[in-house]
């Protein structure tokens, strides 16, 4: 189970065992230990939190959209650019701005005259959405990007190097991974990731998706994991707005594309 | 000192365990101090030197890394696509074409980035002419680049290398492109100046807490630093020593280059102060905290033997008061508790002592009570008084027959009488019959004696009647021969004392025997009465007048000499002058002839004068005199 879904729905999943006397194995992990575990049929449910790439949609495995969360920029804490276009943004990512003084803020303050060191973690490069809502392709990022393998990795360095910018979940760096520095949350196209609304109204432009999968054909389909889903799905709702998590009940009041309980698309215009 | 005493002995140890206690701290805080300082500073030296090593390390793969590019370019298809095409064939020869984003020959970015950054790459023809320029920040190429005469003379030796672009390190990887025949096509040359920039990227995402800096050797200036702000280009090494502990010294260079520098890493000494402090101050705390559970742990054994102490005191004054009945143990003032502990003991010692002495008293008391009371029973049988007394003449106890002489006499003539040498106490009693009590005292070698005292009355009496009966005769009561020897030899001793003389008279009755035989014996005994009663009244009371037996008498006169005696003699001759009148109306006229001796004249013992005394008078009897004074010759005595 991804990290950030895992710490959304555990209390929930160890009540939901409680009162049905279930035992249910949850393990903190990530999209591609979700993935090749159930390519083994060796989970009863998967958990992501990006959409399926091609690869990920098994023979009789569905995917179930349980919310989608802002993916947000962070820099230093000193640096003095606090807002960006989704286009500087790009920009800055692809090398082709490589000062932090070529950068001004959507609120027009520019950056000093420093190097831009870019950091990325581009992970689940396979599937669509989440950083590839910024730029769709690894290679589209600078040739100077700085790779780190970790979350906590990318607090540590853009909370260490004044120059950097990464990407991250606005909740693991303001909360869970806090611990590792400090880091600037950057408001993208004049929105803050924190704002759910926003969100929801299609403002906000690069975010992830959270899906949970359960098996639909035998063998593999259980029906407990299903009521398991089915729980988590209505559990969403209830989730502390200071996740950042837009549950997919209000994303198909707002008239984003599903196809069955899985988000395809997003608001009509 | 007696200030001291009287503290209790918890406080006096308790500041004791603390005063002891801070100086083992202090003491041993000194030197731990110092030794942790010295370990410290080696330790982060080591700690240092050890990441400033990996830090090189990863300098130096970069570094290389950079060269791997170079060749991954060239050995590209992509590369040699573009060389074959009519841009590279045909385009014009005499300009520099820049790009500013990757060239067609340049592989994808996400290869690129797992390789340094080269800042620029420039390409070079056959003729070494520069062809392409590619710079990856967009910043202008250096002059020195786009003219690089001596950047050319190394382009057909193919290698990486560190070199001085101007005044700025670069680094250099130059790689030829050669097909398979051999046949060079072009040169590729990457440049990477080595900055601030290159040197935090090459260190990818470690990130250390202290600046890492490049140092030259000559001349000791930082090249690049991971911290511009505090370490900016150009500043002097051995000026930072005074404000750094610098690590790292192992110098390097890269290919033909001119460059030798290092990888330092620098952290400042005022941050080292404070670490070093932080480090001795936990450690302090850590010794103090040491030291504080050793003091307290010590203090709870103190208070726990504290404890025992007083509860054992406490029993000894319990045991005291219960067992001995004594409270002294309780009212222990000064002191501490051992010398209050110790002065109890010394208390219930003393008790134990004492009461074991009142015990043993107790017991002879009680012994001495039965021995008494089996003394009063039995001494009540026997008839004696019994009284024990002790030296100051007071009577501790005494038996009933006591009681009964003490109720019959009165006890005044009893006690006290300690030291009176008699052994018979003669005495009137309440009744006014005289009494005679015999007295013996019985020493017990203890400060009390024994007095057995026996009524003797009766039994003197009977001693004095025959005392009497043996001195006297029946028939006169006169002293009789035996107390006429002992009254005799009184004399001798007290004329031989005083050298005083005495004399002394022998009688004999002249016709008595006719007496007898004319009036029988009984007639002849008055008469001897009558004339033992008549003989006193010639002498003084102090004179002894004794018969003899039969007719004979004598007359001790102890004061009298021979004058006396003539006088007494006389006096006795006149005496029978007289008739003696006897009870049937028969008067009977005697005569006497009266020998006479003189101490010491005629004899120094009894026996001598005695018999010299008959002689005497038996010489008067012849002849017929009144008396007769002794002589030698007796005949021829001093005859009247």
């Amino acid at each position: 189970m991804d990290q950030q879904i895992f710490h959304m729905l555990s209390p929930y999943l160890r009540e939901y065992a409680r009162e049905r006397k279930l035992k249910i194995a949850i393990g903190d992990s990530t999209c591609g230990n979700s993935a090749a575990l159930l390519a083994h049929k060796n989970i009863d449910i998967g958990a992501y939190c990006c959409p399926p790439a091609a690869s990920d949609r098994l023979p009789g495995l569905r995917f179930h959209t349980l919310g989608i969360a802002a993916v947000a920029l962070v820099v230093h804490p000193d640096n003095p650019v606090s807002s960006l276009s989704l286009d500087i943004a790009r920009k800055i990512f692809q090398g082709d701005i490589h000062r932090w003084s070529g950068v001004v803020s959507s609120d027009g303050v520019a950056g000093p005259d420093r190097p831009i060191q870019t950091i990325g973690r581009l992970h689940c490069k396979l599937r669509p959405g989440h950083w590839r809502l910024l730029l769709d392709n690894e290679d589209l990022f600078s040739p100077g990007l700085l790779e780190v393998g970790t979350i906590p990795d990318m607090v540590s360095q853009v909370a260490a190097n004044p120059d950097a910018i990464g990407h991250i979940s606005p909740w693991f760096a303001s909360h869970y991974y806090r611990d590792k520095g400090e880091v600037k949350i950057l408001r993208l196209e004049g929105v803050s990731p924190y704002d759910v609304d926003a969100l929801l109204e299609g403002r906000y432009p690069v975010y992830k998706t959270f899906s949970l999968t359960t098996w639909t054909e035998t063998p593999a389909a259980h029906p407990e994991a299903q009521g398991v889903v089915r729980a988590m799905l209505q559990a969403v709702s209830q989730l502390d707005p200071s996740l950042g998590i837009v549950p997919a009940s209000h994303l198909r009041k707002a008239g984003w594309k599903f196809n069955g309980d899985e988000l395809v698309g997003g608001p009509a215009p | 000192m007696r200030v001291l005493r009287r503290i209790p002995l918890t406080i006096k140890t308790m500041v004791l365990v603390i005063i002891v206690g801070i100086a083992v701290w202090v003491g041993r805080d000194i030197v731990e101090s110092r030794k942790m300082q010295a370990v410290f500073q080696e330790e982060l030296r080591s700690r240092l030197e050890t990441q400033t090593v990996k830090a090189r390390i990863r300098f130096d793969r970069y570094v290389k890394a950079s060269f791997q590019l170079a060749k991954l370019l060239v050995g590209q298809e992509r590369f040699w696509d573009y060389l074959r095409t009519p841009l590279w064939d045909t385009g014009n020869q005499d300009e520099v074409l820049h790009y500013r984003r990757p060239p067609p020959w340049y592989p994808p970015n996400s290869v690129v980035r797992a390789f340094p950054m080269a800042r620029f790459s420039l390409l070079f023809d056959l003729s070494h002419r520069l062809r392409e320029v590619y710079s990856s920040h967009a910043s202008p190429v250096p002059p020195d680049l786009l003219q690089p005469t001596r950047l050319k003379r190394r382009l057909g030796r193919h290698q990486g290398y560190t070199t001085l672009v101007g005044h700025v390190p670069y680094l250099i990887s130059t790689v030829g492109a050669v097909d398979r025949e051999g046949r060079l096509h072009a040169t590729l040359m990457l440049a990477t100046p080595i900055d601030d920039e290159f040197l935090v990227a090459s260190q990818g995402i470690f990130s250390s807490k202290y600046p890492l800096a490049l140092l030259s050797a000559n001349p000791p200036l930082v090249l690049a630093s991971t911290d511009p702000k505090t370490l900016p280009l150009g500043t002097r090494t051995d000026a930072l020593r005074d404000n750094y502990m610098i690590a790292g010294d192992a110098f390097f260079d890269y290919g033909d280059s001119e460059l030798v520098s290092r990888i330092a890493m620098l952290v400042p000494r005022s941050e080292l102060s404070a670490l070093e402090s932080a480090v001795v101050t936990f450690d302090r705390k850590g010794n103090a905290a040491t030291a504080a559970l050793f003091v307290f742990a010590l203090a709870l054994i103190i208070l726990w033997i504290m404890y025992r102490i007083r509860r054992l005191s406490d029993w000894v004054t319990n045991l005291a008061r219960t067992a001995l009945g004594v409270n002294k143990a309780a009212n222990v003032r000064g002191g501490d508790e051992l010398m209050a502990l110790r002065e109890r003991f010394q208390i219930l010692t003393q008790e134990v002592v004492l009461g074991q002495d009142a015990m043993r008293l107790k017991h002879e008391m009680e012994r001495n009570a039965k021995q008494l009371d089996v003394l009063k029973r039995v001494t009540g049988e026997l008839g004696v008084g019994v009284v024990l007394r002790g030296d100051d003449g007071t009577s501790h106890w005494m038996n009933a027959q006591m009681e009964a002489f003490i109720r019959e006499c009165g006890r005044d003539n009893f006690f006290p009488a300690p030291d009176e040498e008699s052994d018979t106490i003669e005495l009137q009693d309440i009744r006014g019959q005289q009494r005679v009590f015999r007295l013996n005292r019985l020493s017990l070698f203890c400060p009390m004696d024994v007095l057995l005292l026996q009524d003797v009355t009766e039994l003197e009496a009977k001693r004095r009647a025959l005392e009497y009966q043996a001195l006297h005769d029946p028939l006169t009561g006169l002293p009789n021969r035996i107390l006429l020897y002992d009254r005799l030899k009184q004399a001798i001793h007290r004329a031989k004392r005083e050298s005083i003389p005495f004399s002394m008279l022998m009688i004999d009755l002249n016709g008595f025997k006719e007496v007898n035989d004319t009036w029988g014996h009984a007639v002849g005994d008055e008469v001897l009465q009558k004339v033992a009663a008549r003989l006193p009244t010639c002498v003084r009371a102090s004179d002894t007048v004794c018969r003899l037996g039969g007719d004979e008498f004598a007359v001790v006169l102890p004061e009298g000499d021979l004058d006396r005696a003539r006088i007494v003699a006389k006096k006795l001759q006149k005496a029978f002058e007289q008739p003696f009148l006897v009870a049937q109306g028969v008067q009977v006229k005697l005569g006497a002839s009266i020998g006479v001796v003189g101490y010491p004249a005629h004899g120094t013992d009894a026996e001598t004068l005695l018999k010299h005394g008959d002689l005497a008078m038996y010489s008067a009897k012849r002849q017929r005199r009144e008396y007769e004074v002794y002589a030698p010759s007796t005949a021829g005595s001093d005859q009247r």
